[in-house]
């Protein structure tokens, strides 16, 4: 009987031993697990990442010129895309509410991106949960390191863009190449054949460019059909034909370098 | 042995087994001590930056500028003040309670029964709408059922890296005038802390337009 | 000049006696009341092992207080040691008690919702002091307490302690086991986790497969257009809805933390008061076939709850109270908590928990009405009536040897379908995908998660060369993948997988994360094929391992 008393009072001694160890460890191990489970958010939201947004924005937040901004881009953690659009609250924030609303419309300085970004968030009808939502702001917020790594430049547009100048001089260009950028089958992006028949006197949006090379050169007085032709590339509202609406994006010049344009013109000179 | 055990029970010398039992008793209070003790830690709450009840970091441009109106901060629950020589020198301000110049953040709720009081601009002061308890700009007591000035937060001037350049001093203020009084920024300062969680009661002040 | 007198008893008493006796008696007077009979003298000599006095006071605690009014004054010698009871009954209240407290604190920080039960898990393991400690203790207490309770019940039948006249003391008992399974189970679903979801979805699922007789499925079919509607109805009941969601969380927590409490101690409530009232049973052969002499205990038999018992029952609180802190704190016990539930994703090998695995493998077995709620209800409800239709009087182990032997092959077949019910048993996908699952699987972290994350270095690595790798943890790792290739490819009866490889490629992704494709290329007729799946490491997630 008394030998349990002993073993009982040592019983109780160490197990309060154990339990004050326990408390004085809480305040680190707290921490390490919030670490632990911020790292884990950042996992989650690189696989969510992978699946619903690298086709907008790039496999590592490049961007796509024309689709998406770049993520992984020093301007949105220095401060400067939040000023441009006159965001009010941290960074953070804009990037979790932009995930969760999505785009309707491009934003003021981002008309070289006229695509609407999805809604994510159930909460505005949207396939992610609150908590997806987070994940993928941890992920896309985890660039920061690499992203302020980048030499701080302005907003210049890509240097080997084709751009609206009808002046700047253009490489030689391959009809064959052309051909494929016409239909898409590069990159898939600008795939004229969308908007534009090579059927004569077919319409599917725009004017049916059968014998452009040939028409070109009507169209305006002074200009070679090269010349036409960069210029309704670059500049789709110069001239319209008649019967047609504005629509045409105009988008092309930023998004295309100077060979893909050199290229289509070479190739759309091909069809007489 | 009979009922002599309920007779005097002071006079029987204790046995080692009944030693050794109320130190196992001791062992067992002094568990149940410590598990309290747990417990408390466990069930207070605690507060994430930014949440009322934990830290707010602002900017020091969400200073208002010398003498202009107190700027609200709702998220905080405080007003901002920046006293200059204007306010320092307002002929309003009982003079048990002299005014430093400086930042200060004043806690939103009135110290009277816990309504919010507004800043009126008209009478350049605090008014609770409640039971018309009145303060000026210094947080100092001038009218009203209150009795006591408003409390204050402690707040800290920090450069950009975190380090704490200037701070407002704990303590009693209806004893000690330096205590929640506000202090000039120090150059160098690119944030400012609001602690929420650390509040500094305002001075007793109960007579007619204010003074202890 | 006194305006008032103020009449103090204990003034007149410190007049007549002094000051030192007055108080003492005081004191010894409220210990009396507090105690309900003992004075201080009495307790001492409680705690000094004295010989009762006559008449006995140690007895009015029991008679006329609350607290000990339920607890015997005196045990019979033959039942204190650990044989034949093992304390199992005493344990399984210690750890309803303990679940009880441990529960109520988790409460503080828990909501019901699935919007905010899993960050509540996070906070309360991250945020909260003594969180996680406090949340491993409930979990451990909860499978500590279905072993006991089984392990009792097991006890219970084999020293025939369910026969007359103790036939409704069993009864409550089974509804006991069930009140814990049930218990264990609602506070399965509540961290709303992968695993939790669909552990329970499993076990919740047979209530759907509750058949609707003729001709009520006819009548179902024309008013509700489902002539399955009592399934369909008792399913939307339990879970709140066709799939489990914010009502199905809220009724399982509420019976998790009301519900069944409540009834759990009504029935220990009852099941004990029996216990008590008909007396402990001695052991089988220290009776007479067919006779009770529990209650009668003669004077030199007894062994007196104040001072041997209360003694023995304070050690066991503080033994089983430190097996447990040890447990979850040096023996390293870890309540798991997996990713956030996914109601549209099951993940690959969802298991139930431990103590349903037996269930899960009758239902792999055939039909799910039958398996799934035929049988068990024929065994449980045989169970239950059993000491109704069991009825030797003789509860001598020699003179059972049939019901001993059913009870033993009963606990084979129980093994038998647990390890039936596990994953590794009759449920597996093709061969790549099962080599991925056990490198990376979907309900635990798996080995390459618990590599630490500095051993994984950047570059491509096949599984067969794991011998040429430096660091010994990716060496392991790559050994594990091979070792699971290899199994898989001998699994392979059909030749369906021809060469089946494995490799790991580990890529920089980001700042402090990791990109891991695991790849396994195998030939088959249609040519080369391949099967991969990306995982993301960071170096902070702590996995373990």
């Amino acid at each position: 009987m008394t030998v349990r008393v002993v073993i009982g009072t040592v019983i109780v001694a160490v197990t309060m031993m154990i339990t004050a160890f326990v408390m004085v460890n809480e305040p680190n191990r707290m921490k390490e697990f919030e670490e632990g489970y911020q790292g884990r958010s950042i996992e989650a939201g690189a696989a969510l990442y992978q699946t619903n947004c690298k086709g907008c924005h790039g496999v590592q937040g490049e961007g796509i010129e024309g689709v998406g901004p770049a993520l992984n881009a020093r301007d949105l953690f220095d401060g400067r895309r939040l000023e441009e659009i006159g965001w009010a609250g941290t960074g953070a924030d804009y990037v979790e509410s932009t995930i969760a609303g999505g785009r309707p419309r491009a934003s003021a300085s981002f008309s070289n991106y006229p695509q609407r970004m999805p809604t994510w968030s159930q909460e505005f009808g949207g396939p992610l949960r609150v908590d997806q939502i987070r994940n993928l702001t941890d992920f896309v917020l985890n660039w920061e390191t690499t992203a302020m790594a980048q030499p701080a430049e302005t907003a210049t547009p890509n240097p080997n863009a084709a751009g609206t100048n009808l002046n700047v001089e253009l490489p030689v260009g391959d009809a064959a190449t052309g051909e494929q950028l016409f239909n898409g089958k590069v990159t898939g992006q600008y795939p004229c054949s969308a908007c534009h028949s090579l059927q004569p006197n077919q319409t599917v949006v725009g004017p049916s460019l059968a014998g452009i090379a040939t028409t070109a050169t009507t169209r305006v007085d002074g200009y070679t059909a090269e010349k036409y032709i960069h210029e309704s590339i670059v500049l789709p509202d110069a001239h319209i034909v008649e019967g047609f609406n504005p629509i045409m994006p105009k988008t092309f010049g930023g998004q295309m370098t100077k060979q893909d344009l050199a290229d289509m013109i070479a190739y759309l000179m091909t069809l007489k | 042995m009979t009922a002599a055990g309920t007779a005097a029970p002071t006079t029987t010398p204790m046995t080692r087994r009944e030693f050794l039992y109320y130190v196992w008793s001791a062992s067992m209070a002094l568990f149940m001590a410590e598990f309290g003790g747990a417990s408390l830690w466990f069930a207070l709450p605690r507060f994430k930056p930014g949440e009322f009840g934990g830290k707010f970091t602002l900017p020091v441009t969400e200073i208002p500028s010398i003498d202009s109106e107190p700027k609200d901060y709702p998220a905080g629950r405080f007003w901002l003040v920046n006293l200059g020589s204007k306010r320092a020198t307002d002929s309003r301000q009982p003079a048990d309670y002299p005014v430093q110049e400086g930042v200060m953040a004043i806690y939103k709720v009135c110290v009277h029964l816990g309504c919010l009081y507004k800043w009126v601009l008209v009478n350049d002061r605090f008014e609770c709408p409640c039971h018309g308890s009145k303060y000026l700009a210094t947080g100092t007591r001038v009218d009203g059922p209150a009795t006591r000035n408003l409390d204050v937060f402690i707040m800290r001037a920090l450069d950009d890296q975190g380090n704490e350049l200037a701070k407002t001093q704990a303590g009693d203020p209806t004893h000690d005038p330096k205590a929640g009084a506000p202090f000039v920024l120090p150059s160098g300062t690119v944030f400012i802390e609001v602690d929420t969680s650390k509040r500094i009661q305002g001075g007793y002040n109960t007579k007619p337009g204010g003074g202890k | 000049m006194a305006i008032f007198k103020l009449h103090l008893p204990i003034v007149d008493d410190i007049k007549q006696k002094g000051l030192k006796p007055a108080l003492l008696a005081k004191v010894d007077d409220a210990v009396t009341r507090f105690t309900a009979g003992l004075g201080i003298g009495d307790i001492r000599g409680v705690l000094r092992g004295d010989p009762a006095p006559r008449p006995n006071p140690r007895v009015k605690p029991h008679s006329e207080g609350f607290w000990f009014h339920m607890r015997p004054t005196y045990y019979h010698n033959l039942v204190t040691p650990l044989y034949p009871e093992f304390r199992l009954g005493w344990l399984s209240v210690y750890f309803m008690v303990f679940e009880t407290i441990t529960g109520v604190f988790l409460m503080v920080f828990y909501t019901p919702s699935p919007q905010a039960a899993f960050e509540n898990m996070l906070n309360i393991m991250s945020n909260v002091p003594l969180g996680l400690f406090m949340r491993d203790l409930h979990r451990f207490g909860a499978e500590a307490m279905v072993l006991v309770v089984a392990l009792h019940m097991l006890r219970t039948y084999l020293t025939g302690n369910y026969k007359k006249p103790r036939q409704f003391t069993w009864f409550t008992g089974n509804v006991l086991l069930w009140v814990t399974l049930a218990l264990s189970f609602s506070g399965y679903l509540l961290p709303w986790d992968q695993l939790s979801l669909w552990a329970v979805t499993i076990g919740a699922s047979m209530v759907e497969a509750i058949p609707t007789p003729y001709p009520l499925n006819l009548l179902g079919d024309k008013f509700f257009g489902d002539q399955y509607f009592i399934g369909t109805m008792i399913n939307n009941l339990v879970r709140g809805g066709p799939q489990f969601n914010d009502n199905g969380l809220l009724r399982w927590y509420l019976l998790h933390v009301l519900g069944l409490p409540l009834v759990g101690f009504i029935f220990i409530g009852v099941h004990y008061y029996k216990v008590v009232i008909q007396g402990h049973s001695l052991p089988p052969e220290a009776e007479k076939v067919g006779e009770d002499t529990a209650k009668r205990v003669p004077m030199d038999q007894r062994t007196y709850f104040m001072p041997d018992v209360i003694t023995r029952e304070l050690f066991y609180v503080a033994l089983v109270t430190f097996i447990c802190v040890f447990a979850v704190t040096l023996g390293g016990y870890r309540a798991p908590l997996e990713p956030h539930a996914e109601p549209l994703i099951t993940p690959l090998h969802t298991t139930a928990p431990w103590y349903f695995l037996w269930l899960q493998g009758m239902l792999k077995v055939g039909d799910k009405v039958f398996w799934g709620l035929i049988a068990p209800g024929i065994i449980i409800n045989t169970l239950f009536v059993l000491p109704y239709i069991e009825v030797g009087p003789s509860r001598r182990y020699a003179d059972r040897r049939i019901g001993l032997t059913v009870s033993m092959a009963a606990c084979i077949v129980l093994s038998m379908l647990t390890f039936m019910g596990t994953p590794w048993y009759a449920v597996s996908s093709s061969a790549d995908q099962e080599v991925i699952a056990e490198i990376v699987p979907q309900t635990h972290p798996g080995p390459l998660r618990m590599t630490p994350w500095d051993e994984l270095t950047v570059g491509t690595f096949e599984a067969r060369n794991w011998e040429s790798v430096k660091s010994p943890e990716l060496q392991e790792l790559l050994k594990e993948y091979e070792h699971a290739v290899e199994i898989a490819q001998a699994k392979d009866k059909e030749s369906k997988f021809n060469n089946l490889e494995g490799i790991l490629i580990i890529e920089d992704w980001q700042d402090g994360l990791k990109k891991i494709t695991v790849r396994v290329t195998w030939q088959d007729s249609t040519g080369n094929r391949e099967a991969s799946q990306d995982v993301y490491l960071h170096r902070d997630s702590n996995y373990g391992g």
